[in-house]
């Protein structure tokens, strides 16, 4: 009796656990950039980081959910990315390209660090210089610090860039981690300490770094002496917990205990729909979930590829696994928010037909791949709930068709690695995972996989007719004209298959009532968001 | 007496030297190059692994590294984890507190309610004892995320009597937000506690000095302090014992589903990351807990039964 007595409370709280298919459902057109502007200060919120305590808040260490979250408001880039998907000058006040391989930048002056000194060259150049070296390790090394030939100090305000080869993505990148900007002397004076919680950070931001208690919260409070008035902060503090658990957060921010977070759960979707403490809001994201095949095993067959594109119900799993809060992706590049070309980004992406099951014509792809019976060796990263979903619905789909999948759930370190390390790579045919583009240029992808040699480029695609249009790009100046060729290279690739894409999951953003002004968008990882939230009247 | 204590103090150093090489010697024993997991799988120039690999006397031959770690640990030095690049000592230190509150408080529900549940129901009998029974065999049955999933459900979300998560800050705060935790770790060993001490107290109520002590007349409270409950006590202590060394580890499951700062998820999460300092840090801290606690259970039966400090005088 008393089991069963618990068993009926489980089922009134709602368990956060079964994913129903759900009527709600996205399209772009729906999905939010900002939530209404803030007219009021709090004193603090609390937020959530559901990726876990960030390892590091050294920029150089600072590649992931987690320690961009924090990093964005504290730290600035020479550039930022704004929700919108267009580029904002930070601490550099403007830029410019005087040849192909020459970036020159002019730093803003009267930016203080927040010890009172003035932010210098310097600075600049010392903290560039830092992903170059490929002793100190910086994630951005490959490639993008490998990318920097030279980085020098031209003028009392002036740093000039030049790139190995003709770079246009490098300059957007000066909103990540690679570009952001933190005192020299204090690096240098914390060595090995510096971004951890005894070195702490000396930068810029409309926040500073004020305490970080190792496994229970990382605070920030307010930079009165911030140089950007527009994006002075309106709270005076903010926390950060590290929650993982998906269940816990849902009831955290159900209960209010918890103020607000980015990457709601997906399995907590409907609860938080639900919930009268605040609101789930759906927003424009960079993120996309996709398959990568690695080359070996029978999906390194195009018609396997193609057959498998085939069979996948995408629109089945945006229901299931999302709740309806992703729509189906046509491309391996997300339909946008991007900062140049988007009429004709957009329309090229609109003229890709609907995805539509047909396992008839699947069937007959796999007969013609020769009706391989091998098992295609699949790996999700474990833990990931909505990862280990896609897969079994993917699995399925392969029954249907006569194709045989494997899964293996790999911990973390050992998934991450898989994206960087051959070896790692060494009896995997398929990876399936979701990943995010750093910034708002398409231009992007092929720097990180699809170029010979990129770092990511499992199956050493090189297709002559992408080459050329990608090396003509990333040389060009116009907008437009970079617009237009890299539509023509992504469509290529598309062609290929290099990818097989599944759906884009919108940002899931959950804020309580008691706020608002949070950037709906995904680029908060390259953008001062916290300062933006305050209270609503 | 003393011969006893000695002994088991003898036996505790020497268990704990061979646990701490063991646990030491295990990680490098694993597959995998501890230096691909130091870049957080990122890749990393030839240039970078190596300044890595002296960082941290990776080449050097697995005695050297022991007695170095070893004599680091004297000092009190655990090394520097690989992931948060932080004294180990600092990243456990505050954990442990957690987590020792934590095993504290479901230590004391465990014993007081478990103990205080099973001796009620032997001594009472009838149908309040029989429905004791029943209630404790429910609880082994039920397992701890589950009674975390409907105490945060209930008590924290729709009554808003406890905080959904995290350990606070102060004591008395403290012991607040780990109510529901130490009563979601708690609640499986009462009911084994409660069984086991139901068995015991039962078992001597009918023995034949109990019974002969009836017959001569000594008043019933003093027999059932000195003659049943006393030894009763030696097997209830043997499982208490048990029992809250392993809600050390088992602990893992609940700081999860509350968000807590302790060991036990800390542990599983260095393991994920392979982060060795922090793992083996982690694992000396548990061991020598638990080599503590059995310890400490040996001399409490050198208290409770004098046969047992008298058998290690002879020896």
């Amino acid at each position: 009796m008393l089991s069963a007595v618990v068993l009926i409370l489980v089922g009134c709280s709602g368990g956060a656990s079964q994913p129903t298919p759900s009527d709600q459902q996205t399209t772009s057109d729906d999905l939010l950039v900002t939530t209404p502007e803030a007219k009021g200060e709090v004193d603090s919120f609390t937020w959530n980081l559901p990726f876990g305590e960030p390892t590091s808040l050294d920029p150089i260490k600072s590649y992931y959910y987690s320690e961009n979250t924090v990093l964005s408001n504290v730290c600035e880039g020479l550039l930022r990315v704004n929700p919108d998907g267009s580029y904002g000058r930070a601490l550099a006040e403007s830029f410019s390209r005087p040849d192909p391989v020459t970036w020159v930048y002019k730093i803003r002056s009267g930016v203080r660090f927040w010890d009172g000194s003035p932010l210098t060259a310097d600075d600049v150049v010392f903290s560039l210089n830092r992903h170059k070296d490929p002793k100190l390790g910086s994630y951005y090394h490959l490639p993008w610090g490998s990318y920097l030939r030279e980085v020098r100090k031209t003028g009392p305000v002036e740093v000039t860039v030049k790139t190995v080869q003709p770079e246009s993505v490098i300059n957007a990148m000066m909103a990540t981690g690679l570009g952001t900007i933190a005192k020299a002397d204090h690096i240098r004076a914390k060595g090995d300490a510096f971004g951890t919680a005894k070195g702490g950070l000396m930068c810029t931001g409309p926040f500073k770094l004020d305490r970080w208690d190792s496994g229970r919260e990382i605070s920030l409070v307010r930079n009165d002496d911030y140089w950007d008035q527009d994006h002075r902060a309106h709270a005076d503090r903010v926390v950060f917990k590290f929650i993982t658990d998906a269940a816990t957060l849902t009831n955290a921010l159900i209960s209010g205990q918890i103020d607000g977070t980015y990457e709601a759960p997906v399995s907590g979707v409907d609860q938080l729909r639900r919930a009268s403490t605040g609101k789930l809001y759906l927003g424009r994201s960079l993120q996309a979930f996709e398959l990568y095949p690695t080359g070996t095993g029978p999906t390194g067959n195009l018609k396997v590829r193609q057959a498998i594109s085939l069979a996948i119900d995408r629109q089945a799993i945006a229901s299931t696994v999302y709740s309806g809060a992703a729509t189906p992706l046509k491309s391996i590049f997300v339909p946008g928010p991007f900062a140049y070309g988007t009429d004709i980004l957009q329309k090229s992406y609109d003229a890709i037909p609907e995805p539509k099951v047909d396992l008839d014509a699947a069937r007959r792809l796999v007969a013609e791949a020769g009706s391989p019976a091998a098992p295609i060796a699949s790996v999700v990263q474990a833990g990931d709930a909505a990862s280990l979903q896609v897969m079994n619905a993917i699995a399925d789909a392969g029954r249907k068709i006569g194709l045989r999948f494997t899964v293996r759930q790999l911990p973390p370190p050992d998934f991450i690695s898989i994206f960087f390390d051959p070896a790692a790579r060494r009896g995997i045919d398929l990876v399936v995972s979701p990943l995010y583009f750093d910034v708002p240029d398409p231009l992007w992808v092929f720097n990180v996989g699809l170029l010979p040699g990129s770092v990511q480029n499992f199956q050493n695609y090189a297709n002559p007719r992408v080459i050329k249009l990608i090396t003509d790009a990333l040389a060009t100046d116009d907008d437009s004209k970079r617009a237009i060729l890299a539509a023509e290279a992504m469509r290529q690739v598309d062609r290929d298959l290099v990818t097989i894409p599944i759906v884009a999951p919108p940002q899931r953003l959950f804020m309580s009532n008691r706020l608002t002004g949070a950037p709906a968008a995904f680029p908060y990882l390259y953008y001062p968001w916290a300062a933006d939230i305050g209270a609503p009247g | 007496m003393l011969s006893l204590v000695v002994g088991r103090l003898v036996a505790m150093v020497s268990t704990l030297l061979v646990s701490s090489f063991v646990v030491f010697a295990a990680l490098y024993v694993v597959p995998g190059d501890p230096v691909t997991y130091l870049s957080g799988g990122r890749a990393q120039s030839p240039e970078a692994l190596a300044a890595v690999r002296s960082q941290y006397h990776l080449d050097d031959p697995l005695l050297t590294r022991y007695g170095r770690w070893l004599g680091g640990i004297a000092r009190g030095d655990l090394g520097t984890s690989l992931v948060y690049r932080e004294d180990v000592t600092t990243l456990i230190g505050p954990r442990s507190l957690t987590t020792v509150l934590l095993v504290g408080y479901a230590s004391a529900i465990i014993v007081v309610f478990g103990a205080g549940l099973g001796v009620h129901a032997a001594l009472r009998g009838g149908w309040p004892g029989g429905a004791i029974s029943v209630g404790t065999t429910l609880l082994l049955a039920v397992p701890s995320f589950l009674t975390a999933i409907v105490l945060i459900s209930v008590f924290a979300v729709q009554l808003g009597w406890f905080p959904v998560f995290g350990s606070g800050s102060g004591i008395a705060d403290r012991l607040y937000h780990l109510t529901l935790p130490a009563v979601a770790l708690a609640l499986a060993a009462v009911g084994v506690v409660g069984r086991i001490a139901r068995a015991a107290t039962g078992a001597e109520l009918q023995s034949e000095h109990v019974l002969t002590a009836h017959a001569r007349g000594i008043p019933p409270g003093q027999i059932l302090r000195r003659h049943v409950l006393r030894n009763a006590a030696i097997p209830i202590t043997t499982v208490s014992g048990l029992i809250v060394a392993s809600l050390i580890a088992g602990s893992a499951v609940i700081e999860r589903a509350f968000a807590l700062d302790g060991l036990g998820s800390y542990l599983i999460d260095a393991v994920s990351a392979r982060d060795f300092p922090v793992v083996q840090g982690i694992c000396l801290v548990l061991v020598a807990v638990f080599v503590c606690v059995n310890t400490l259970v040996d001399l409490l039966y050198g208290v409770l039964d004098p046969r047992v400090a008298r058998g290690a005088e002879l020896t």
